[in-house]
């Protein structure tokens, strides 16, 4: 079983991401509210893989990717994005982001971008 | 109000319809515009912004009856009460950041990289230079928004 890192700063989409991933059948191990707590969390639960958000204040999603790449090469991260920051999925994708969710969410588009990093969850 | 503020305008009332209707499920039985918009006091209320040679904000406001069905529609389980108080007050924040978001796409495309705020908050002071405001009353409550262009 995956375990996943949500990283958003908005309660209803780390609530709902939460539900999304654990109704798939993920271990949601870690909830991190910006950028700066996802890098001391990710430290702490070496998660299998970590959904982003771009736009959070303290530290935004692509600077904690680029924090997070720096120490853990292999991290896999995926970005979760809404429309009108396609510019800003760009720049995570060319910093090691591994694919992106466009919002709303749910739970095709999450297994979607989770199975091309993982192919084994495509029968989840 | 030149062209390209009026189709934004345009793209973010056609979204805000089309959200409540596609996305929410509701019937749209009365739309009322050009409706006096008061910030004090409301529960359910958030604002976002576009950046762009211009800006543009955004104000929602859903009434009780619809924020609880919308939350019943995010979160159909049984969570506990300060939870659900907690997803209730952020869930304009959301509804808000997710129309928006979606309306980008159908802005003129000189205005297609507009950047969208986090939520903010409104200051009423804000000299308004352009602004519409609707008040569309569906079959489960509400939703009242502005959009306005500051000097």
């Amino acid at each position: 079983m995956l375990n996943i890192m949500i990283v958003d700063d908005s309660t209803i989409i780390r609530k709902t991401l939460q539900m999304k991933l654990e109704s798939i059948g993920f271990n949601v191990v870690a909830q991190a509210k910006s950028g700066k707590e996802a890098i001391e969390l990710y430290r702490e639960t070496l998660p299998d893989l970590v959904t982003m958000d771009i736009t959070m204040p303290v530290m935004n999603g692509i600077e904690a990717l680029k924090q997070i790449k720096k120490s853990y090469k292999d991290a896999k991260i995926i970005m979760i994005t809404s429309h009108g920051e396609e510019n800003m999925v760009m720049e995570a994708i060319m910093n090691g982001a591994k694919g992106y969710v466009l919002k709303p969410i749910t739970e095709e588009k999450l297994t979607k971008a989770i199975t091309k990093v993982y192919p084994e969850c495509q029968n989840m | 109000m030149s062209k390209y503020v009026k189709a934004i305008f345009d793209s973010i009332s056609n979204t805000t319809i089309a959200f409540l209707k596609h996305d929410i499920s509701l019937d749209i039985e009365d739309i009322a515009t050009g409706v006096t918009f008061d910030y004090t006091d409301k529960e359910y209320i958030s604002a976002v912004s576009f950046s762009a040679d211009i800006k543009i904000y955004f104000v929602i406001y859903m009434d009780r009856e619809l924020s609880n069905h919308i939350y019943k529609i995010f979160f159909p389980m049984e969570l506990e009460a300060s939870e659900k108080l907690e997803l209730l007050k952020e869930l304009p924040k959301e509804i808000a950041n997710t129309i928006a978001g979606l309306s980008i796409s159908s802005f003129p495309v000189s205005y297609q990289k507009a950047i969208l705020s986090p939520p903010i908050d409104i200051d009423k002071n804000l000299s308004k230079k352009f602004s519409s405001s609707k008040q569309i009353r569906t079959n489960r409550g509400i939703f009242t928004y502005e959009i306005f262009v500051v000097d």
